[in-house]
Protein backbone atom coordinates (compact mmCIF):
# COMPACT_ATOMS: atom_id res chain seq x y z
CA UNK A 1 0.00 0.00 0.00
CA UNK A 2 1.54 3.36 -0.99
CA UNK A 3 1.84 5.75 1.89
CA UNK A 4 3.63 6.59 5.05
CA UNK A 5 4.14 4.01 7.80
CA UNK A 6 5.25 4.78 11.36
CA UNK A 7 6.37 2.13 13.83
CA UNK A 8 7.18 2.41 17.53
CA UNK A 9 7.31 -0.01 20.43
CA UNK A 10 5.99 2.54 22.91
CA UNK A 11 2.80 4.54 22.94
CA UNK A 12 4.35 8.01 23.38
CA UNK A 13 6.84 7.52 20.53
CA UNK A 14 4.10 6.05 18.31
CA UNK A 15 1.99 9.18 18.83
CA UNK A 16 4.95 11.53 18.22
CA UNK A 17 5.73 9.77 14.94
CA UNK A 18 2.03 9.71 14.04
CA UNK A 19 1.97 13.51 14.31
CA UNK A 20 5.01 13.97 12.09
CA UNK A 21 3.89 11.12 9.80
CA UNK A 22 0.54 12.85 9.25
CA UNK A 23 2.30 15.99 7.99
CA UNK A 24 4.56 13.98 5.70
CA UNK A 25 1.63 11.89 4.42
CA UNK A 26 -0.29 15.07 3.56
CA UNK A 27 2.80 16.43 1.81
CA UNK A 28 3.11 13.22 -0.25
CA UNK A 29 -0.66 12.92 -0.74
CA UNK A 30 -0.52 9.49 0.89
CA UNK A 31 -2.23 7.55 3.65
CA UNK A 32 -0.73 7.08 7.12
CA UNK A 33 -0.51 3.68 8.80
CA UNK A 34 0.59 3.43 12.43
CA UNK A 35 2.16 0.08 13.36
CA UNK A 36 3.03 -1.20 16.79
CA UNK A 37 3.71 -4.53 18.43
CA UNK A 38 1.50 -6.07 21.10
CA UNK A 39 3.66 -4.29 23.70
CA UNK A 40 1.69 -1.11 22.88
CA UNK A 41 -1.48 -2.66 21.45
CA UNK A 42 -3.80 -0.22 23.22
CA UNK A 43 -1.96 2.63 21.48
CA UNK A 44 -3.25 1.58 18.06
CA UNK A 45 -6.65 3.27 18.53
CA UNK A 46 -4.95 6.32 20.02
CA UNK A 47 -2.75 6.56 16.92
CA UNK A 48 -5.87 6.86 14.76
CA UNK A 49 -7.19 9.63 17.01
CA UNK A 50 -3.83 11.38 16.68
CA UNK A 51 -3.78 11.31 12.88
CA UNK A 52 -3.32 7.81 11.42
CA UNK A 53 -5.74 6.52 8.78
CA UNK A 54 -5.37 2.96 10.00
CA UNK A 55 -3.39 1.02 12.58
CA UNK A 56 -1.72 -2.36 12.57
CA UNK A 57 -0.76 -4.48 15.57
CA UNK A 58 2.00 -7.02 15.00
CA UNK A 59 1.11 -9.95 17.22
CA UNK A 60 4.24 -11.82 18.21
CA UNK A 61 4.03 -15.47 19.31
CA UNK A 62 5.02 -15.93 22.97
CA UNK A 63 8.77 -15.82 23.57
CA UNK A 64 9.69 -14.28 20.23
CA UNK A 65 11.88 -11.19 19.92
CA UNK A 66 10.46 -8.21 17.98
CA UNK A 67 12.90 -8.78 15.11
CA UNK A 68 11.04 -11.99 14.21
CA UNK A 69 8.37 -9.72 12.68
CA UNK A 70 10.76 -8.48 9.94
CA UNK A 71 9.11 -10.50 7.15
CA UNK A 72 5.57 -9.36 8.00
CA UNK A 73 6.76 -5.78 8.51
CA UNK A 74 8.67 -5.72 5.22
CA UNK A 75 5.55 -6.96 3.41
CA UNK A 76 3.64 -3.96 4.83
CA UNK A 77 6.40 -1.61 3.61
CA UNK A 78 6.89 -3.08 0.14
CA UNK A 79 4.98 -0.29 -1.65
CA UNK A 80 5.40 2.45 0.96
CA UNK A 81 6.95 5.83 0.20
CA UNK A 82 8.30 6.44 3.67
CA UNK A 83 8.72 4.41 6.86
CA UNK A 84 9.62 6.07 10.19
CA UNK A 85 10.72 3.97 13.19
CA UNK A 86 11.00 5.07 16.82
CA UNK A 87 14.69 4.32 17.34
CA UNK A 88 14.65 1.90 20.26
CA UNK A 89 17.30 -0.80 20.15
CA UNK A 90 14.81 -3.54 19.25
CA UNK A 91 13.19 -1.39 16.57
CA UNK A 92 16.61 -0.70 15.04
CA UNK A 93 16.99 -4.45 14.54
CA UNK A 94 13.50 -4.76 13.05
CA UNK A 95 14.17 -1.79 10.75
CA UNK A 96 17.53 -3.17 9.57
CA UNK A 97 16.11 -6.63 8.84
CA UNK A 98 13.06 -5.23 7.02
CA UNK A 99 15.28 -2.84 5.02
CA UNK A 100 17.56 -5.75 4.06
CA UNK A 101 14.57 -7.73 2.76
CA UNK A 102 13.56 -4.75 0.61
CA UNK A 103 17.10 -3.78 -0.46
CA UNK A 104 16.31 -0.34 0.93
CA UNK A 105 18.66 2.16 2.57
CA UNK A 106 17.94 3.10 6.18
CA UNK A 107 18.96 6.44 7.71
CA UNK A 108 19.67 5.72 11.38
CA UNK A 109 18.82 8.12 14.21
CA UNK A 110 17.84 11.09 12.08
CA UNK A 111 18.18 14.48 13.80
CA UNK A 112 16.10 16.33 11.22
CA UNK A 113 13.87 15.55 8.23
CA UNK A 114 13.38 18.14 5.49
CA UNK A 115 10.93 17.48 2.65
CA UNK A 116 12.40 18.35 -0.76
CA UNK A 117 11.01 18.75 -4.27
CA UNK A 118 9.78 15.60 -5.98
CA UNK A 119 8.95 13.73 -2.80
CA UNK A 120 12.59 13.40 -1.72
CA UNK A 121 13.62 13.77 1.90
CA UNK A 122 16.78 15.38 3.25
CA UNK A 123 18.01 13.80 6.48
CA UNK A 124 20.70 14.89 8.97
CA UNK A 125 22.43 12.38 11.21
CA UNK A 126 25.41 12.27 13.50
CA UNK A 127 28.66 10.60 12.39
CA UNK A 128 32.25 10.24 13.67
CA UNK A 129 31.20 9.86 17.28
CA UNK A 130 29.37 13.20 17.22
CA UNK A 131 32.22 14.98 15.38
CA UNK A 132 30.15 15.49 12.24
CA UNK A 133 26.62 15.92 10.98
CA UNK A 134 26.09 14.14 7.66
CA UNK A 135 23.32 15.20 5.32
CA UNK A 136 21.86 12.81 2.79
CA UNK A 137 19.01 12.89 0.33
CA UNK A 138 16.65 9.92 0.28
CA UNK A 139 14.68 9.39 -2.90
CA UNK A 140 14.29 5.70 -3.79
CA UNK A 141 11.24 3.97 -2.25
CA UNK A 142 10.72 3.02 0.45
CA UNK A 143 12.64 5.76 2.28
CA UNK A 144 13.36 4.30 5.74
CA UNK A 145 14.42 6.36 8.75
CA UNK A 146 14.82 5.69 12.48
CA UNK A 147 14.21 8.65 14.81
CA UNK A 148 14.96 8.97 18.53
CA UNK A 149 12.05 9.33 20.94
CA UNK A 150 11.05 12.89 21.91
CA UNK A 151 12.15 14.38 18.56
CA UNK A 152 8.60 15.54 17.76
CA UNK A 153 5.72 16.74 19.97
CA UNK A 154 2.66 14.54 20.52
CA UNK A 155 -0.14 16.04 18.39
CA UNK A 156 -3.63 16.76 19.71
CA UNK A 157 -6.22 13.99 19.46
CA UNK A 158 -9.42 14.47 17.46
CA UNK A 159 -12.45 12.26 16.84
CA UNK A 160 -11.36 10.17 13.86
CA UNK A 161 -12.11 6.64 12.82
CA UNK A 162 -10.04 3.99 11.15
CA UNK A 163 -9.51 0.28 11.03
CA UNK A 164 -7.19 -1.59 13.41
CA UNK A 165 -5.77 -4.73 11.85
CA UNK A 166 -3.95 -7.47 13.71
CA UNK A 167 -1.21 -9.29 11.83
CA UNK A 168 -0.10 -12.58 13.36
CA UNK A 169 3.69 -12.97 13.10
CA UNK A 170 5.01 -16.43 12.19
CA UNK A 171 7.20 -17.94 14.90
CA UNK A 172 10.90 -18.67 14.33
CA UNK A 173 11.69 -21.77 16.39
CA UNK A 174 15.44 -21.08 16.14
CA UNK A 175 15.31 -18.10 18.52
CA UNK A 176 13.60 -17.68 21.92
CA UNK A 177 13.41 -14.96 24.58
CA UNK A 178 13.92 -16.95 27.78
CA UNK A 179 13.93 -14.17 30.39
CA UNK A 180 13.40 -10.45 30.79
CA UNK A 181 14.80 -8.46 33.68
CA UNK A 182 13.41 -4.93 33.95
CA UNK A 183 16.00 -2.21 34.44
CA UNK A 184 16.49 -1.52 38.10
CA UNK A 185 16.90 2.16 38.63
CA UNK A 186 19.76 3.03 40.94
CA UNK A 187 18.80 6.47 42.17
CA UNK A 188 17.21 9.07 39.90
CA UNK A 189 16.87 8.47 36.18
CA UNK A 190 19.25 11.06 34.71
CA UNK A 191 17.13 11.32 31.54
CA UNK A 192 14.22 12.62 33.65
CA UNK A 193 16.18 14.94 35.96
CA UNK A 194 15.70 18.72 35.51
CA UNK A 195 19.40 19.27 36.24
CA UNK A 196 22.36 16.96 35.70
CA UNK A 197 25.92 17.22 36.98
CA UNK A 198 28.24 15.31 34.64
CA UNK A 199 31.46 14.06 36.18
CA UNK A 200 34.59 13.46 34.10
CA UNK A 201 38.12 12.21 34.68
CA UNK A 202 39.08 15.60 36.13
CA UNK A 203 37.57 14.37 39.40
CA UNK A 204 40.43 12.64 41.16
CA UNK A 205 38.84 10.20 43.61
CA UNK A 206 35.53 8.40 43.85
CA UNK A 207 34.97 10.04 47.26
CA UNK A 208 34.89 13.39 45.46
CA UNK A 209 31.61 12.36 43.83
CA UNK A 210 30.02 13.63 47.05
CA UNK A 211 30.80 17.18 45.87
CA UNK A 212 28.93 16.53 42.63
CA UNK A 213 26.06 14.86 44.53
CA UNK A 214 25.76 17.92 46.77
CA UNK A 215 25.67 20.26 43.76
CA UNK A 216 23.07 18.07 42.04
CA UNK A 217 21.06 18.01 45.27
CA UNK A 218 21.03 21.80 45.46
CA UNK A 219 19.57 21.91 41.92
CA UNK A 220 17.09 19.08 42.51
CA UNK A 221 18.99 17.03 39.94
CA UNK A 222 21.10 13.92 39.51
CA UNK A 223 24.71 12.95 38.82
CA UNK A 224 25.81 11.48 35.50
CA UNK A 225 29.28 10.94 34.09
CA UNK A 226 31.46 10.36 31.06
CA UNK A 227 31.98 6.87 29.75
CA UNK A 228 35.41 6.22 31.35
CA UNK A 229 34.04 7.13 34.78
CA UNK A 230 31.39 4.38 34.49
CA UNK A 231 33.17 1.80 32.35
CA UNK A 232 36.84 2.05 33.32
CA UNK A 233 36.58 3.36 36.89
CA UNK A 234 33.19 1.88 37.76
CA UNK A 235 32.36 4.83 40.05
CA UNK A 236 28.79 5.08 38.77
CA UNK A 237 26.42 2.54 37.21
CA UNK A 238 26.41 2.26 33.43
CA UNK A 239 22.98 3.83 33.07
CA UNK A 240 24.57 7.08 34.27
CA UNK A 241 27.08 7.60 31.51
CA UNK A 242 26.14 10.26 29.01
CA UNK A 243 27.19 10.26 25.38
CA UNK A 244 26.58 9.02 21.91
CA UNK A 245 26.74 5.36 22.97
CA UNK A 246 25.23 6.01 26.42
CA UNK A 247 22.32 8.05 27.72
CA UNK A 248 21.13 11.21 26.04
CA UNK A 249 19.87 13.86 28.43
CA UNK A 250 17.94 17.09 27.92
CA UNK A 251 17.88 18.80 31.34
CA UNK A 252 17.27 22.48 31.90
CA UNK A 253 20.83 22.74 33.25
CA UNK A 254 23.79 20.47 32.60
CA UNK A 255 26.94 21.14 34.64
CA UNK A 256 30.06 19.46 33.22
CA UNK A 257 32.58 18.97 36.02
CA UNK A 258 36.12 17.98 35.11
CA UNK A 259 35.12 16.72 31.66
CA UNK A 260 37.45 17.48 28.77
CA UNK A 261 34.69 17.91 26.19
CA UNK A 262 35.13 14.96 23.83
CA UNK A 263 32.47 14.97 21.12
CA UNK A 264 31.28 11.50 22.14
CA UNK A 265 30.23 12.91 25.52
CA UNK A 266 29.08 16.36 24.41
CA UNK A 267 26.72 14.90 21.80
CA UNK A 268 24.78 13.32 24.67
CA UNK A 269 23.86 16.75 26.09
CA UNK A 270 23.14 18.60 22.85
CA UNK A 271 19.48 19.00 23.89
CA UNK A 272 20.26 20.51 27.31
CA UNK A 273 18.83 24.05 27.64
CA UNK A 274 21.87 25.49 29.42
CA UNK A 275 25.32 23.91 29.57
CA UNK A 276 27.75 24.97 32.28
CA UNK A 277 31.40 23.85 32.34
CA UNK A 278 33.73 23.93 35.32
CA UNK A 279 37.32 22.97 34.62
CA UNK A 280 40.69 24.17 35.85
CA UNK A 281 42.17 23.94 32.34
CA UNK A 282 41.07 27.09 30.55
CA UNK A 283 41.87 25.45 27.20
CA UNK A 284 39.59 22.45 27.79
CA UNK A 285 37.40 21.96 24.68
CA UNK A 286 34.32 21.66 26.92
CA UNK A 287 34.21 25.48 27.19
CA UNK A 288 33.41 25.68 23.45
CA UNK A 289 30.33 23.55 24.12
CA UNK A 290 29.13 25.50 27.15
CA UNK A 291 26.92 28.53 27.67
CA UNK A 292 28.73 29.46 30.88
CA UNK A 293 32.29 28.45 31.69
CA UNK A 294 34.12 28.75 34.99
CA UNK A 295 37.87 28.21 35.10
CA UNK A 296 38.36 27.01 38.64
CA UNK A 297 39.53 24.22 40.90
CA UNK A 298 36.67 21.80 41.48
CA UNK A 299 37.40 21.40 45.16
CA UNK A 300 36.76 25.05 45.93
CA UNK A 301 34.28 25.89 43.15
CA UNK A 302 31.79 23.07 43.74
CA UNK A 303 31.15 23.66 47.46
CA UNK A 304 30.93 27.44 46.84
CA UNK A 305 28.50 27.00 43.95
CA UNK A 306 26.43 24.52 45.97
CA UNK A 307 26.16 27.00 48.85
CA UNK A 308 25.15 29.87 46.52
CA UNK A 309 22.51 27.75 44.78
CA UNK A 310 21.07 26.61 48.11
CA UNK A 311 20.60 30.27 49.02
CA UNK A 312 19.04 31.16 45.65
CA UNK A 313 16.83 28.08 45.24
CA UNK A 314 16.23 26.98 48.80
CA UNK B 1 33.79 -26.42 18.20
CA UNK B 2 32.11 -23.44 16.56
CA UNK B 3 33.33 -21.95 13.31
CA UNK B 4 33.04 -18.21 13.80
CA UNK B 5 32.91 -15.36 11.31
CA UNK B 6 33.82 -12.01 12.84
CA UNK B 7 33.10 -8.89 10.78
CA UNK B 8 35.01 -5.66 11.19
CA UNK B 9 35.27 -2.24 9.58
CA UNK B 10 38.47 -0.31 8.96
CA UNK B 11 37.38 3.22 9.86
CA UNK B 12 38.85 6.70 9.89
CA UNK B 13 40.24 7.50 13.33
CA UNK B 14 37.84 10.25 14.37
CA UNK B 15 40.43 11.67 16.78
CA UNK B 16 42.53 12.71 13.73
CA UNK B 17 39.76 14.64 11.98
CA UNK B 18 40.43 18.37 11.87
CA UNK B 19 37.64 20.92 11.72
CA UNK B 20 38.23 23.81 9.30
CA UNK B 21 37.06 27.34 10.03
CA UNK B 22 33.96 26.89 7.87
CA UNK B 23 32.97 23.69 9.70
CA UNK B 24 34.26 21.38 6.94
CA UNK B 25 36.02 18.22 8.10
CA UNK B 26 39.59 17.62 6.99
CA UNK B 27 40.61 13.96 6.76
CA UNK B 28 44.08 14.54 5.25
CA UNK B 29 45.99 13.47 8.34
CA UNK B 30 43.49 10.93 9.57
CA UNK B 31 44.76 7.40 10.11
CA UNK B 32 42.65 4.27 10.03
CA UNK B 33 41.84 1.77 12.73
CA UNK B 34 39.66 -1.25 13.38
CA UNK B 35 36.36 0.19 14.59
CA UNK B 36 36.34 0.03 18.41
CA UNK B 37 33.12 -1.99 18.68
CA UNK B 38 34.44 -4.54 16.19
CA UNK B 39 37.49 -5.10 18.42
CA UNK B 40 35.06 -6.42 21.04
CA UNK B 41 33.58 -8.76 18.42
CA UNK B 42 37.04 -10.03 17.43
CA UNK B 43 37.99 -10.51 21.08
CA UNK B 44 34.76 -12.41 21.79
CA UNK B 45 35.31 -14.75 18.85
CA UNK B 46 38.89 -15.46 19.88
CA UNK B 47 37.89 -16.12 23.52
CA UNK B 48 35.14 -18.53 22.43
CA UNK B 49 37.56 -20.51 20.26
CA UNK B 50 40.22 -20.53 23.01
CA UNK B 51 37.65 -22.12 25.34
CA UNK B 52 35.77 -24.41 22.93
CA UNK B 53 38.00 -24.98 19.91
CA UNK B 54 36.82 -24.12 16.42
CA UNK B 55 38.03 -21.40 14.07
CA UNK B 56 37.79 -17.65 13.55
CA UNK B 57 37.55 -16.11 10.09
CA UNK B 58 37.65 -12.31 10.00
CA UNK B 59 35.75 -10.63 7.18
CA UNK B 60 35.89 -6.99 6.15
CA UNK B 61 34.66 -4.89 3.23
CA UNK B 62 35.91 -1.57 1.95
CA UNK B 63 38.12 0.31 -0.49
CA UNK B 64 41.57 -1.04 -1.50
CA UNK B 65 43.20 0.63 1.55
CA UNK B 66 41.43 -1.86 3.83
CA UNK B 67 44.14 -4.37 2.81
CA UNK B 68 46.30 -2.61 5.43
CA UNK B 69 43.95 -3.79 8.17
CA UNK B 70 44.71 -7.50 7.82
CA UNK B 71 47.83 -7.55 9.99
CA UNK B 72 46.20 -5.57 12.80
CA UNK B 73 43.13 -7.79 12.72
CA UNK B 74 45.00 -11.11 12.52
CA UNK B 75 47.37 -10.12 15.34
CA UNK B 76 44.28 -10.03 17.57
CA UNK B 77 43.79 -13.76 17.09
CA UNK B 78 41.65 -14.73 14.08
CA UNK B 79 43.01 -17.63 11.99
CA UNK B 80 42.48 -16.06 8.58
CA UNK B 81 40.94 -13.06 6.86
CA UNK B 82 38.68 -12.64 3.85
CA UNK B 83 38.74 -9.09 2.53
CA UNK B 84 36.14 -7.76 0.09
CA UNK B 85 38.12 -4.92 -1.49
CA UNK B 86 37.02 -2.71 -4.35
CA UNK B 87 37.16 1.00 -5.13
CA UNK B 88 33.35 0.75 -5.40
CA UNK B 89 33.20 -0.27 -1.73
CA UNK B 90 34.81 2.94 -0.42
CA UNK B 91 32.11 4.89 1.47
CA UNK B 92 29.40 2.54 0.23
CA UNK B 93 26.06 2.21 2.01
CA UNK B 94 24.76 -0.46 4.37
CA UNK B 95 22.81 -2.20 1.59
CA UNK B 96 25.93 -2.92 -0.46
CA UNK B 97 28.09 -3.54 2.62
CA UNK B 98 25.74 -6.25 3.90
CA UNK B 99 25.41 -7.82 0.46
CA UNK B 100 29.18 -7.89 -0.06
CA UNK B 101 29.85 -9.29 3.42
CA UNK B 102 27.27 -12.03 2.85
CA UNK B 103 28.91 -13.01 -0.46
CA UNK B 104 32.32 -13.03 1.24
CA UNK B 105 30.97 -15.14 4.11
CA UNK B 106 29.62 -17.49 1.44
CA UNK B 107 33.21 -18.29 0.40
CA UNK B 108 34.26 -19.15 3.97
CA UNK B 109 32.65 -22.58 4.30
CA UNK B 110 30.29 -23.71 7.05
CA UNK B 111 29.84 -21.32 9.99
CA UNK B 112 28.00 -21.45 13.31
CA UNK B 113 28.26 -17.94 14.65
CA UNK B 114 28.69 -14.52 13.05
CA UNK B 115 29.85 -11.68 15.34
CA UNK B 116 29.77 -7.95 14.62
CA UNK B 117 30.20 -4.79 16.67
CA UNK B 118 26.92 -3.06 17.55
CA UNK B 119 27.72 -0.27 15.08
CA UNK B 120 30.72 1.25 13.33
CA UNK B 121 32.82 4.02 14.86
CA UNK B 122 32.36 6.25 11.80
CA UNK B 123 28.77 6.20 10.52
CA UNK B 124 27.28 4.22 13.45
CA UNK B 125 24.19 3.10 11.54
CA UNK B 126 23.88 0.01 13.79
CA UNK B 127 22.35 -1.97 10.95
CA UNK B 128 24.91 -3.98 8.99
CA UNK B 129 24.85 -6.86 11.50
CA UNK B 130 21.08 -7.52 11.39
CA UNK B 131 21.07 -6.90 7.62
CA UNK B 132 23.71 -9.61 7.17
CA UNK B 133 21.62 -11.98 9.33
CA UNK B 134 18.50 -11.28 7.27
CA UNK B 135 20.34 -11.94 4.00
CA UNK B 136 21.88 -15.12 5.44
CA UNK B 137 18.42 -16.17 6.61
CA UNK B 138 19.50 -16.62 10.24
CA UNK B 139 18.35 -15.06 13.54
CA UNK B 140 20.16 -12.03 14.96
CA UNK B 141 20.64 -11.02 18.57
CA UNK B 142 21.73 -7.39 18.83
CA UNK B 143 23.28 -5.24 21.62
CA UNK B 144 24.69 -8.17 23.59
CA UNK B 145 26.90 -7.68 26.63
CA UNK B 146 26.98 -11.30 27.87
CA UNK B 147 27.44 -14.24 25.55
CA UNK B 148 27.63 -17.97 26.33
CA UNK B 149 28.22 -20.59 23.68
CA UNK B 150 26.65 -24.03 24.15
CA UNK B 151 27.06 -27.19 22.06
CA UNK B 152 24.18 -26.20 19.76
CA UNK B 153 23.82 -22.44 19.99
CA UNK B 154 24.16 -19.35 22.14
CA UNK B 155 22.60 -17.74 25.20
CA UNK B 156 22.93 -13.97 24.95
CA UNK B 157 21.95 -11.07 27.19
CA UNK B 158 20.82 -7.96 25.36
CA UNK B 159 21.19 -4.63 27.17
CA UNK B 160 18.09 -2.72 26.09
CA UNK B 161 16.41 0.52 27.21
CA UNK B 162 13.90 -1.26 29.44
CA UNK B 163 16.23 -3.87 30.90
CA UNK B 164 17.96 -7.11 30.03
CA UNK B 165 16.49 -9.55 27.52
CA UNK B 166 17.96 -13.05 27.62
CA UNK B 167 17.75 -14.73 24.22
CA UNK B 168 18.64 -18.29 23.22
CA UNK B 169 19.29 -19.19 19.60
CA UNK B 170 20.41 -22.25 17.70
CA UNK B 171 23.43 -22.17 15.39
CA UNK B 172 23.85 -20.54 12.97
CA UNK B 173 23.14 -17.15 14.51
CA UNK B 174 24.49 -13.61 14.26
CA UNK B 175 25.26 -11.60 17.41
CA UNK B 176 26.19 -7.90 17.65
CA UNK B 177 28.18 -6.97 20.73
CA UNK B 178 28.45 -4.00 23.08
CA UNK B 179 31.78 -2.60 24.37
CA UNK B 180 31.19 -3.89 27.91
CA UNK B 181 31.22 -7.53 26.68
CA UNK B 182 35.01 -7.76 27.12
CA UNK B 183 38.32 -5.90 27.12
CA UNK B 184 40.08 -6.46 23.78
CA UNK B 185 43.66 -7.67 24.21
CA UNK B 186 46.60 -5.59 23.01
CA UNK B 187 48.59 -7.77 20.58
CA UNK B 188 52.21 -8.40 21.49
CA UNK B 189 55.18 -8.55 19.14
CA UNK B 190 54.79 -12.32 18.76
CA UNK B 191 51.15 -11.99 17.72
CA UNK B 192 52.03 -9.23 15.26
CA UNK B 193 54.81 -11.35 13.72
CA UNK B 194 52.52 -14.39 13.59
CA UNK B 195 49.79 -12.38 11.86
CA UNK B 196 51.97 -11.96 8.77
CA UNK B 197 51.91 -15.74 8.20
CA UNK B 198 48.14 -16.14 8.38
CA UNK B 199 46.17 -16.54 5.13
CA UNK B 200 44.41 -13.51 3.64
CA UNK B 201 41.98 -13.90 0.73
CA UNK B 202 41.10 -10.80 -1.29
CA UNK B 203 37.96 -10.67 -3.42
CA UNK B 204 36.77 -7.73 -5.52
CA UNK B 205 33.17 -6.82 -6.42
CA UNK B 206 33.30 -8.90 -9.62
CA UNK B 207 34.66 -11.95 -7.78
CA UNK B 208 31.77 -11.56 -5.30
CA UNK B 209 29.33 -11.46 -8.23
CA UNK B 210 27.98 -8.01 -7.35
CA UNK B 211 26.13 -6.29 -10.21
CA UNK B 212 26.08 -2.58 -11.04
CA UNK B 213 22.61 -2.29 -9.50
CA UNK B 214 23.80 -3.95 -6.30
CA UNK B 215 26.69 -1.48 -6.07
CA UNK B 216 24.57 1.58 -6.86
CA UNK B 217 24.30 4.49 -4.46
CA UNK B 218 20.77 4.66 -3.08
CA UNK B 219 20.98 7.91 -1.13
CA UNK B 220 22.71 11.05 -2.32
CA UNK B 221 25.42 12.23 0.09
CA UNK B 222 25.14 15.97 0.67
CA UNK B 223 28.20 16.57 2.77
CA UNK B 224 29.42 16.32 6.34
CA UNK B 225 30.04 19.29 8.62
CA UNK B 226 31.14 19.70 12.20
CA UNK B 227 28.10 20.31 14.42
CA UNK B 228 27.80 24.05 15.00
CA UNK B 229 28.10 25.00 18.66
CA UNK B 230 25.04 27.06 19.48
CA UNK B 231 26.28 27.70 23.01
CA UNK B 232 26.89 31.22 24.33
CA UNK B 233 30.44 30.46 25.57
CA UNK B 234 30.29 33.16 28.25
CA UNK B 235 33.06 33.20 30.82
CA UNK B 236 31.54 33.35 34.30
CA UNK B 237 33.20 36.12 36.31
CA UNK B 238 32.45 34.58 39.69
CA UNK B 239 30.77 31.65 41.40
CA UNK B 240 27.96 34.02 42.43
CA UNK B 241 27.32 35.11 38.84
CA UNK B 242 27.32 31.48 37.70
CA UNK B 243 24.90 30.47 40.48
CA UNK B 244 22.51 33.24 39.38
CA UNK B 245 22.61 32.05 35.76
CA UNK B 246 21.92 28.46 36.84
CA UNK B 247 19.10 29.47 39.16
CA UNK B 248 17.50 31.55 36.39
CA UNK B 249 17.52 28.54 34.07
CA UNK B 250 15.99 26.30 36.74
CA UNK B 251 13.18 28.60 37.79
Amino acid sequence: MPGVIVFAEQRSTLLELTGEGRKLADWLGATLTAVTSDSAQEAALDAIAHGADEAVVLQLPAGQPLETAAAEFAALCADADLVLFGATLRAKGLAARAAARLGAPLAAEALALRPQAGGALEVDRMVYGGGGIATQLLRTRPMMVTIPARTFPVPAASPRSGEVRVIAVAADARVRVVAQRPRTQQGTDIAEAPAVVGVGRGVAKSEDLALAEALAGAMGGAVGCTRPVAEDLGWLPEDRYIGISGRKVAPRVYVAVGTSGQVQHVSGVRDAKVVVAINKDENAPIFKHADYGLVADLYTALPALTAELKKLLG
Amino acid sequence: MPNIITCYKWVVDEADIKVEGNGALNFERAGRKISEYDRNAIEASVQIVEANGGSVTAVSLGGPEVKNSAKDCLSRGPDRAILALDAAFADTDAVTTALGLVRAIGTAGAYDLVLCGEGSGDVYGQQVGPRVAELLGIPSITFVNKLTVTATGVVAERKLEDGVEVVEADFPVLVTVLPDLNKPRIPGLKQVMGAAKKPVTVLDAAALGLTEAELGARAEARGVKAPASNRKQVKAESVTALAEAIAAALR
